[in-house]
């Protein structure tokens, strides 16, 4: 009878105003006709038949948890503009298929206004678009998903299960989505992209359903703020680069682009802010993880093809796992782990891109975990870089673009020439971010660099030429120095300032080291980078290099980092002391602060370091005064690691994958560490941290590639 | 702040004696005094899978020592006679301390590595007595690492110059003493006397007790114009 009712008065409305069906028993309201529509906080269930509508959204809080549909429905070839008015909520059922906001396939919804909109996806399900299913199927029985544009809002989309934040639900490809303004942040789960498709496949038959056979559909983003991410346990901090968004071990998708198992055919990227952050495999822009297996893989299918142009300021993250290690591995643009090629990625116009791979993948390119097709090493289809973008690329342990790309091309002001395009080679391990120089053509140039926990890197920075206010200032010194010397000069005023600072017998040595090493002086001092230490100018001192313990904890079991460090929170930091904690080198190095205020080098022959009065500062991170050592498994990286004796290694307490445990008591994975020569360490293999086997190993300079500074250790496990 | 101070650069002099001295200790070694940790027999010239025995007296002491048992005393080779217990050291000292692993030809090992081993015996003959908190910088000439060397190798053809522990600039070769230190632990399974070469066999343990293996290594001993040197080692 009640229902009897409601549909009564469902028609009575329908006829009374023509166009909207409203249900009692869940105050729905179902539109079929063209036109304007206003929806507030008493609307339980809104559905679009068929009309090209705009739709104001004022407050509106619906849900259909336990109801098993989506609270909004746009359907039958809809048009529907809904404009967002203050705050509103909507949710899916979290039991049931289901979206927040359902877009069939050929229907097509735009979102514009100033209000907030919190949307969450029921299960298998993406917040706006479309559900999926829970079986992996042929293309042609998938569920479809419809458009999306956002022209303006502030959208806060959060992915049912498997499903992604905008786009497509579990096992369904995505369509197009386009983003022209408005502040979004967009969040998939479990396996969904943040902006894309949800989980495509781990990998079911190639024709039918395998990986790369998923798609993450055209997404275009022209305008706005766009945070992408595959956990809504992200936050946008992005200081934090190595371990962020890594909160959700069974992330395996892009944070724009393919979730897991699935291809991104076309990215397009030609304005706004974007921050986008996969994990655990997936690239942060571009395609999901795939697979190690050649039958679930169909390399036909995998694409990942990324263009970057305009005004565009993006940032592109691969995270590593805080808790999960083993499902590192994809480009900040480009690839996830195990596939085939790393795409076709294009960055041109006034494109400022910031492209940070935790992992060891490059930050442009191929992750370079072995194909699974063939078992080489996959490389990007090409690469291109434009005259004018400003690209920063930085990657824990690769290249930062790939440079095995089949077809490559950057500009060459890049450090202005060809070889040093891949900063990394020469300087593997650069501790401090904050100060970080590198040579070109024109002379040295120090660069902030915007994270501080990426032990291994290598960057692209656009070079710039050295003002004249610099070479002034060099000159001037030099002519100074020289006046003083012979008595004469006509600088007479900085002549005065040399012949003060020649009275001073002593100076500030300040110290810099690679990531988790430190120098020992003969008298046992030991420091870190950031110290500093007086010291006689024209003494010449002997240092030797250390590494420190990771796993470095005091009496009481607590923590004891150098204070250098407390910020950071990466666990690769600790103490070096002649106890037994780290591991100390056998070259003797020396430094010498000149009495001059333009003398600075380092003599690599007679391993000495000589600074200028003034600015003496040791640096002990980019002149061949370490080596990083990389550790990798022969048959593969998963579910291995692997722990060096008084450096990194398991300390007896239990694995509660807390993140206090993983910075200071296991053994890692991709474990990339840097070594004093001479040393010799003790290495251990881990198979799911059960040893497996031990190495001792000599730290030596590489003598088949001796100006490399970081070495490769592969075990035959 | 802290004042730093330059610790003692040892004198040409004093490594040209110690090279000597290590020279002549090694060369007769297995006429020289016996290790009091060690059980002695008497000699098996011409032995083949000789047994073993533990020793039962030792106890474990103060500082930094080696602890070995099994076959410990000299064996004969072509009338040379081998020390076993030194070779047990320098199979630890190349596999543990320094990290060789497997090698057929010495000459084909880093030279970084080499050189440090030369450098490193003209200080200490046994390098686990090396003091832990060494803060000691040592210099060296070539000539002098080279002489090391051949006694334990024999001649090989090394341009020692090209390691990065030679200070072009001023002419010299310079070492922090590595952290070398540590107690050896260890039982010589066999030493295999053959026409021209002894493989001596030794498993190294992690504690006194030998309980916990830590590896196990067979040096392979020729005589080079009648002295021995190292001419193989297996490890694992």
């Amino acid at each position: 009878m009640k229902k009897l009712l409601s549909i009564t008065l469902a028609l009575l409305i329908i006829i009374s105003v023509s166009v909207v069906s409203a249900f009692a028993e869940v105050n729905a309201v179902e539109i079929t006709e063209d036109g304007t529509y206003s929806v507030g906080a008493e609307c339980g269930k809104l559905v679009i038949n068929g009309a090209k509508a705009i739709v104001n959204l004022t407050d509106v809080s619906m849900t259909s948890e336990g109801l098993g549909y989506s609270p909004v429905l746009v359907t039958n070839n809809a048009e529907v503009t809904f404009v967002i008015n203050g705050t509103n909520e909507i949710t899916g059922d979290s039991k049931k298929e289901s979206c927040g906001i359902q877009v069939d396939f050929g229907s097509d919804v735009t979102f514009e206004g100033e209000g907030t909109l919190n949307v969450t996806g029921g299960m298998y399900g993406a917040a706006i678009g479309s559900f999926g299913t829970g079986t992996n199927i042929p293309e042609d029985q998938r569920v479809q998903v419809g458009t999306i544009t956002v022209n303006s809002g502030e959208i806060n989309a959060y992915a049912g299960r498997r499903g992604s934040g905008i786009g497509a639900g579990y096992h369904v490809n995505g369509n197009c989505v386009t983003i022209n303004g408005g502040k979004i942040h967009a969040y998939g789960q479990e396996c969904g992209a943040g902006i894309g498709c949800g989980y495509g496949t781990s990998g079911g038959a190639i024709g039918v359903a395998a990986v790369g056979e998923y798609d993450s559909g055209k997404i275009v983003i022209n305008g706005g703020e766009v945070y992408a991410a595959t956990t809504k346990d992200a936050d946008f901090n992005t200081r934090d680069y190595a371990t962020l968004n890594a909160n959700d071990p069974g992330s395996f998708a892009a944070g724009i682009g393919g979730g897991y198992g699935a291809s991104a055919s076309d990215i397009q990227i030609n304005g706004g802010k974007v921050v986008a952050i996969g994990s655990c495999g997936g690239a942060g822009i571009g395609a999901g993880r795939g697979t190690s297996s050649a039958s679930k893989y169909n390399k036909n299918a995998y694409k990942a093809n990324i263009k970057i142009g305009g005004n565009a300021d993006v940032t592109a993250i691969a995270a590593t796992s805080r808790l999960n290690e083993l499902n590192s591995g994809g480009a900040a643009i480009g690839s996830g782990r195990g596939s085939h090629t790393g795409g076709n990625i294009e960055i041109k116009g006034n494109a400022k891109v910031y492209a940070l791979s935790a992992t060891q993948a490059p930050a442009i390119g191929a992750s370079k975990q072995k194909s699974p097709v063939d078992g080489t090493i996959p490389k990007a289809e090409s690469i291109v870089v434009g005259d004018n973008v400003n690209l920063y690329a930085v990657s824990m342990a690769q290249y930062a673009v790939d440079k095995d790309a089949e077809t490559l091309s950057i500009d060459p002001k890049y450090f202005g020439s060809s070889d040093r395009y891949f900063f990394g080679e020469d300087a593997a391990a650069i501790s401090d971010c904050n100060d970080v120089t590198v040579e070109s053509p024109n002379g040295k140039k120090t660069y902030v660099a915007p994270c501080d926990s990426v032990s291994v890197w290598s960057r692209i920075v656009e070079f710039t030429e050295p003002s004249d206010d610099s070479e002034d200032a060099t000159q001037s010194a030099s002519g100074s120095a020289a006046g003083s010397g012979a008595g004469s000069g006509a600088d007479t005023g900085n002549d005065d300032e040399d012949d003060d600072d020649n009275l001073v017998t002593k100076t500030s040595l300040g110290i810099v080291t690679p990531l988790a090493m430190a120098v020992r002086f003969e008298d046992g001092s030991v420091y870190y980078s950031g110290d500093t230490v007086e010291i006689e100018i024209g003494k010449e001192y002997k240092f030797q290099m250390c590494c420190v313990d990771w796993s470095t904890r005091d009496d009481n079991g607590e923590k004891k980092v150098h204070k250098e460090y407390e910020v950071f929170t990466s666990p690769q930091h600790g103490i070096y002391s002649d106890e037994g904690l780290g591991l100390r080198g056998t070259v003797v190095y020396t430094v010498k602060v000149s009495n001059k205020f333009d003398e600075r080098s380092y003599d690599e022959a007679s391993k000495c370091f000589v600074l200028p009065k003034g600015d003496a500062v040791l640096r002990t991170d980019v002149n061949k005064c370490f080596m990083a050592y990389r550790f990798t498994f022969k048959s593969g990286d998963y579910n291995k690691q692997t722990g060096i004796d008084k450096v990194v290694y398991d300390t007896g307490r239990e694995h509660e994958n807390t993140l206090e445990d993983f910075r200071y008591n296991k053994p890692l994975e991709f474990l990339s560490v840097n070594l004093p020569l001479g040393s010799t360490i003790k290495a251990i293999a881990y198979d799911n941290y059960e040893k497996i086997g031990e190495a001792d190993v000599f730290v030596k300079i590489d003598e088949e590639n001796p100006d490399r500074s970081y070495t490769t250790y592969e075990w035959d496990y | 702040m802290k004042n730093l101070k330059i610790s003692r650069i040892l004198t040409l002099k004093r490594i040209t004696a110690l090279a000597a001295a290590a020279a002549v200790i090694l060369t007769f070694a297995s006429c020289t005094g016996v290790d009091p940790n060690v059980k002695q027999k008497e000699s098996t010239a011409s032995s083949y899978k000789v047994e073993t025995a533990p020793n039962e007296t030792q106890a474990e002491s103060e500082g930094f020592n080696a602890y070995g048992d099994g076959l410990t005393d000299p064996v004969k080779l072509k009338g040379v006679k081998i020390s076993v217990k030194d070779y047990a050291i320098r199979s630890y000292e190349l596999a543990f301390l320094l990290g060789t692993g497997s090698f057929k030809n010495p000459s084909k090992l880093p030279i970084d590595l080499l050189t440090q081993y030369g450098f490193s015996h003209l200080y200490y003959k046994n390098l686990y007595e090396i003091p832990k908190n060494q803060l000691m910088a040592c210099e060296a000439q070539e000539s002098d690492i080279k002489k090391m060397l051949n006694i334990y190798f024999g001649e090989m053809k090394l341009d020692l110059k090209k390691s990065t522990l030679y200070n072009k600039g001023d002419e010299k070769f310079e070492l922090w003493l590595p952290e070398y230190g540590t107690n050896v632990y260890y039982r010589v399974d066999a030493a295999d006397v053959s026409k021209n070469k002894v493989k001596i066999i030794v498993t190294f343990f992690n504690e006194f007790k030998k309980s916990s293996k830590l590896g196990r290594t067979t040096m392979t001993v020729k005589l080079k114009k009648g002295k021995p040197v190292i001419s193989e080692l297996k490890v694992g």
